[in-house]
């Protein structure tokens, strides 16, 4: 009887396994397929569709990168993700340090949160008149912006755990010592919150490099577009191109894919950290 | 007392830019779009206010309503997939820790790539031609159910959910991983005495614990599908007309192609509207289910 048992269990461990693995597989092969299309040509790509390609066409990503402007909007979001970050960072960090440690309060907490459910598309038309008004339409420095301002509520929400778990003896001491506000805010706050800057950072460069709709209503020329407006526009320029499309695709999400691999922890808790903010 | 009033000050300025920037670009322009939606405006001429006249206008529109269920069965077909599929992931992998990292790395890949990458992706897949679903339909000897999956009418909508549907499983996986472990392992040991097998043990103990993760994961899942664009927009244009548009879409079109300020606000104002009424709703249920 116990033999029987067992055999049941090893049954259950094998399908359990099986279904576990054929999951993993459909979360990473279509990837994998995009990846082996972007070398092939349109010749291989129809006759061959599952295989390796028979000549390895490079020549793809360079016309990706050049030709379809892949390259230029691949630098426009590089350039962008990172000035909305490094101001995000230094600015949430700042109001985060005031709110939990130096002058408590709830109402301002409160506010702050407000943000964190609202579905971005109330935003699309007023940032549009707004940013008209102050005539940056169709400039770089209105998307940062609004990526700072999107990405306040939960950069806050996570650091503010940070920021209060730190002891209250830590600014006694330092005050003591004669260290005065700011000194204790760059020399001692900042270092010692720095896996809350890294989840906040990670989390926020996915949002600004992975947005589309915000970058479609502020940017309208070619030269000046986001990476995701390229790859949405490339879709519709190089309908029957595949292995070019494919290249494009592939461009795209190298930086995403080496920033997982590097930051998975801090991204994973980030972006459930988003999910469990009640 | 004078050190009381430094630290005042000193908050103040470090408050002030996060603060400045939060209310001039986010929570102002949002007032300013329920304001917005009251008049009837190109964004270039001067507004005309017309009361409730685009809410009127919406009601009578059968666009709206296409793309109202048309997010509905978003919210439907994510939560039914994402959240029962992320149960059961996660409960295999927490039985069994061997491997649980990478099966999570793996599973939680397509969660950071760009919903507009992922429509592409998917574009290519459903391709007439060269797509993989048409290809390993032919493969089992299933040709006649070859179709062109984005203009044929009868699957057009399952073929705009289904890659969003996919990509957001490994966000739920994750987080059901974390609710698991969270459930004390004493609960279930003491379960096991008792003699439930795993199916009880999964529904009558595991389940219940795990009531405050399921509840956020379902605002998650329905405030997600409600501010969707990206796949839409990128595989279909939302079209042909809106057959295939959500809210988001139909709001950008409205707004964005046709130039109409006025009741793409409105649209969005009820974007929002959805939103909090479905965490209301939510809540309320979750938190009646909870008191029994």
């Amino acid at each position: 009887m116990s033999n029987m048992y067992l055999v049941k269990q090893k049954t259950a461990k094998c399908i359990k396994y099986i279904f576990l693995i054929g999951f993993a597989l459909t979360s990473l092969y279509p990837f994998i397929w995009v990846l082996i299309t972007s070398l092939k040509d349109n010749n291989d790509i129809y006759g061959n569709g599952f295989g390796l390609p028979k000549v390895y066409k490079w020549n793809n990503y360079i016309e990706a990168w050049k030709n379809a402007q892949v390259g230029i909007s691949f630098f426009n979001s590089l350039t962008i993700c990172l000035l909305a970050l490094a101001a995000l960072i230094l600015i949430t960090c700042m109001g985060s340090y005031a709110m939990m440690r130096v002058r408590k309060s709830k109402i301002i907490t409160a506010y702050f949160s407000l943000g964190i459910m609202i579905p971005i598309h109330i935003l699309l038309i007023p940032i549009v008149i707004l940013f008209g008004k102050l005539h940056l339409t169709d400039n770089h420095l209105s998307l940062v912006i609004a990526y700072i301002a999107i990405n306040i509520s939960i950069s806050l929400f996570i650091l503010n755990g940070f920021f209060a778990a730190i002891p209250t003896e830590i600014d006694e001491a330092a005050i003591i010592d004669g260290c005065g506000r700011c000194g204790i805010f760059f020399k001692i706050m900042l270092p010692l919150v720095k896996p809350g800057i890294a989840t906040v950072a990670t989390l926020a460069f996915l949002n600004c490099w992975n947005d589309l709709v915000v970058g479609l209503v502020l940017i309208s020329t070619p030269v000046k577009r986001t990476l995701s407006m390229s790859i949405s526009v490339m879709k519709g320029a190089y309908v029957t191109q595949y292995g070019i499309l494919c290249a494009g695709f592939v461009i795209s999400i190298v930086p995403v894919v080496i920033m997982y691999l590097l930051f998975q922890k801090q991204i994973i808790s980030g972006m459930t950290a988003g999910a469990v903010k009640g | 007392m004078i050190k009381q009033r430094k630290d005042n000050i000193f908050a103040f300025f470090f408050i002030l830019p996060v603060f400045a920037v939060y209310t001039c670009f986010l929570i102002l322009p949002m007032i300013s779009s329920a304001f917005y939606s009251l008049n009837e405006w190109n964004g270039v001429a001067d507004k005309i206010f017309i009361g409730m006249g685009n809410y009127k206008t919406l009601i009578a529109s059968s666009d709206y309503w296409i793309t109202f269920w048309n997010t509905l069965k978003l919210v439907i077909v994510t939560l039914a997939v994402q959240i029962s599929l992320g149960l059961l992931i996660a409960y295999l992998l927490y039985n069994k820790m061997k491997g649980l990292k990478i099966f999570r790395t793996i599973y939680f890949l397509p969660v950071v790539i760009a919903p507009v990458a992922i429509g592409l992706m998917f574009s290519l897949f459903y391709n007439s031609e060269i797509g993989i679903f048409n290809r390993l339909l032919e493969a089992v000897g299933l040709d006649s159910w070859n179709k062109n999956w984005l203009s044929d009418q009868g699957v057009l909508l399952g073929a705009v959910i289904a890659p969003q549907a996919w990509q957001y499983i490994g966000m739920y996986i994750t987080i059901f991983i974390a609710a698991l472990q969270s459930v004390p392992e004493e609960l279930v040991e003491s379960a096991q005495i008792d003699g439930a097998n795993n199916r009880q043990r999964f529904f009558h103990i595991i389940v219940p614990q795990m009531g405050y993760f399921i509840e956020i994961s379902m605002i998650l899942c329905v405030t997600g599908a409600l501010k969707s664009f990206d796949h839409s927009w990128i595989m279909t244009n939302g079209g042909p007309g809106v057959r295939s548009a959500y809210l988001g879409v139909y709001m950008y079109k409205t707004a964005f192609v046709n130039s109409d300020f006025g009741l793409g606000s409105a649209i969005s104002v009820t974007i929002v509207s959805l939103a909090l009424i479905f965490t209301l709703v939510l809540k309320a249920i979750t938190g009646r289910i909870n008191k029994e």
